[in-house]
């Protein structure tokens, strides 16, 4: 499945965003809240971006016939790319870790991170209909505000001290980061390779929380699918094996805590060494020589000596094999012709 | 061995290794350890029967006269840094004891960026014939010390949890390559092709356990301390040249580091995993996105792909650059 997402969130991130946000505000909160839960994971389906007044007209319709209303959503799948993971999850635990009371036990952080790769495929329903407005409302019980709109078990508005307290904790080691190094560090001399500065107590900071808060994984991107009959009384029942949809797996960093997330991100803003690249073929970083680095600074493809021409023969296996095969379909359709036609 | 085999993966390198055979554990680590400090001073990659006169000769390694101090003569580069510290991990766990330095891997795992000039200074000078002595001792064969093995400490402590431990990652390799669930007798179990490396559920859940307990993402910060010549008046005429610690910075950036060998190889291997026919990198941000048709196409020849957003993004530095040349030539021009 190919699907065009809306890639409007990659041009803030969330640690540059929470630098932004007023912790104290409702209206500063739900807005990073709304543009780092429900709009990647919206994305991720092929759905609108949130906005405030959407649900009648843009996820689904609401019907009413005086005294029963009916609420209807669109159907929508999630991508079954790997694409979408790194936002997709980072967006589901980021909304547990702040509203744990409004999710199911069963799609909260510490199970999601049990269960990664089925958490995005089969969990984002957890997230994806909920409007700006439940979120604020959310938000104002995070913040200890009245809540205005009515509880049901998927909608708590609870104060959650800790996680503000890791989200300022954040905020502060992130803008810490971004302050021009401390003149009055011991006596140093700065050789500029093409990164980026950050202080000695910021940097032994962010990484202490990186190296306990940041791993990497192995995502089995798979579901579990029971199957399931409706019988005549209209219930459903179990009537065969439980079966895995297997997709694969694939590598991913995940963080285990709100400081580890903006974290993570933050460090994937930091910039490379000028002359570092990422071979076009087995995608691992590799030094560049003067030539390469003009290339991957125009955007071309370089790569490890031995990749180029792995990636030359990948290229021409597959143009032979197209070929060959266009040529057997050219064949198979006169064969057809000459046996059909007079 | 040339520089290319620093590219090889480690996972699969294992799965060629007898590790009963002190010369294939040798040839191993020298390849995955050695020759990645080799690489970050340009030396070759280690050999039997050299001398270090050999590896010296070339690269560029070079001693402070003044301190006696190893510097980088050429700096470092971030790629290089990576294998570097992994490498490091490696010895560290697989010869504890091996060297005069204590804790020679926690170390690494402690403070990566502190430990890059000392750990790669270390490695970079361990000899093919210092390896196979170790790991013969590892393997708990009689062997004999080579004559010169300055850099290793007197009596290296012989332990076989580091191989254990290799032969335990060798098995769950096999295992994660071994062809995928397809054709289950129960039928309990549905492939869905997206791309992605197929493993057994089972392998992977265990892979995935290694790695989240051993495989942690770092920033670290690539910090030498170097000494330079006092400005302090000396104490008396006669007294020694004092020096004092000048931190030479060069930056931070983000990388994965294994802190158990279980850990490194399962890194290895899961890096070797491709990400699917839909998923591309962004030439710009370098983050993930989903291709449309004609996307995976430009990725799968190698053209850069990009987000939506990036593209103009990477069309506005591409125009600045580009003026920014012609009003640098106009003004050499009108200069000559």
């Amino acid at each position: 499945m190919f699907l065009c997402m809306d890639r409007s969130n990659n041009a803030h991130s969330i640690a540059y965003d929470l630098l932004d946000t007023d912790l104290s505000s409702v209206t500063s909160l739900t807005e990073f809240v709304v543009a780092h839960t429900v709009a990647p994971l919206r994305a991720a389906a092929g759905l609108p971006a949130p906005r405030v007044g959407e649900l009648s007209n843009v996820l689904g319709e609401v019907k009413t016939d005086g005294y029963l209303t009916i609420m209807t959503t669109k159907p929508w799948t999630v991508a079954e790319s790997s694409a979408i993971f790194d936002e997709s999850i980072r967006a589901l635990l980021l909304f547990g870790w702040l509203f744990p009371e409004s999710l199911l036990p069963s799609v909260r952080p510490e199970v999601i991170l049990e269960n990664l790769g089925s958490a995005v495929l089969t969990h984002a329903w957890a997230v994806i209909p909920r409007s700006p407005e439940a979120i604020a409302d959310l938000v104002a019980g995070l913040l200890g505000a009245p809540a205005s709109m009515s509880r049901s078990y998927l909608h708590r508005p609870e104060r959650n001290d800790a996680a503000l307290a890791e989200l300022e904790q954040a905020r502060q080691l992130v803008a810490k980061s971004l302050d021009p190094v401390p003149a009055r560090e011991p006596v140093t001399q700065v050789v500029d390779i093409g990164l980026d500065r950050i202080g000695w107590w910021p940097a032994f900071a962010i990484d202490r929380v990186m190296r306990s808060d940041v791993r990497r994984r192995l995502v089995w991107f798979g579901t579990l699918e029971p199957t399931v009959e409706i019988d005549d009384s209209g219930e459903p029942n179990l009537t065969g094996p439980i079966i895995a949809k297997d997709r694969g797996v694939f590598a991913a960093d995940v963080p285990e805590s709100i400081t580890g997330l903006v974290l993570l991100d933050l460090s994937e803003q930091l910039k490379r060494d000028r002359r570092v690249g990422r071979c076009g073929h087995c995608g691992r970083l590799m030094p560049l020589n003067a030539w390469q680095s003009k290339r991957a600074r125009h955007g071309d493809a370089v790569y490890h000596a031995d990749c180029r021409d792995a990636h030359r023969l990948v290229y021409f296996r597959k143009k032979a094999h197209d070929r060959y095969y266009a040529e057997k379909i050219v064949d198979a359709n006169e064969k057809t012709a000459r046996r059909v036609l007079p | 061995m040339d520089q290319t085999d620093t590219d090889r993966h480690l996972s699969f390198d294992l799965l060629q290794t007898d590790l009963a055979d002190p010369e294939r554990i040798t040839e191993l680590v020298a390849r995955h350890a050695v020759a990645p400090a080799r690489a970050i001073f340009g030396m070759v990659p280690p050999q039997q029967d050299e001398r270090i006169e050999t590896f010296l000769a070339h690269g560029h390694f070079a001693f402070d006269l003044a301190s006696g101090q190893p510097t980088w003569q050429q700096d470092p580069s971030a790629a290089s840094i990576e294998p570097l510290l992994r490498g490091a991990v490696l010895v560290g766990r697989l010869f504890p004891g091996a060297f005069r330095t204590a804790d020679f891997a926690e170390v690494v795992v402690a403070t990566p960026g502190l430990a890059l000039m000392p750990r790669a200074t270390a490695l970079a000078f361990l000899r093919w014939n210092e390896l196979a002595y170790l790991a013969t001792q590892a393997l708990g064969l009689p062997s004999k010390r080579p004559a010169d093995s300055g850099s290793l400490s007197k009596e290296p402590l012989a332990s076989h949890d580091g191989l254990d431990e290799l032969r335990r990652m060798k098995t769950l390799v096999e295992r994660s390559l071994a062809q995928p669930v397809d054709g289950e007798p129960d039928e309990m179990i549905a492939r869905a092709e997206v791309g992605l490396e197929a493993v057994d559920p089972a392998v992977a859940d265990e892979l995935d356990a290694i790695l989240r307990a051993d495989a942690h993402v770092r920033l670290v910060r690539v910090t030498d301390v170097e000494y330079t010549p006092s400005d302090r008046p000396p104490v008396h005429p006669d007294a020694p040249d004092e020096y004092d610690p000048l931190v030479v910075e060069r930056g931070v950036f983000p990388i994965t580091l294994p802190e158990t060998i279980a850990g490194l190889v399962a890194l290895d291997l899961v890096e070797s995993f491709r990400r699917g026919r839909t998923t591309g990198i962004c030439t710009l941000c370098l983050r993930p996105m989903l291709l449309m048709p004609q996307q995976a196409s430009l990725s799968r020849r190698g053209e850069p792909v990009y987000h939506p957003d990036c593209f103009p993004e990477r069309r506005r530095r591409y125009m600045r650059d580009y003026r920014a040349g012609r009003v640098g030539a106009g003004r050499a021009k009108a200069d000559s």
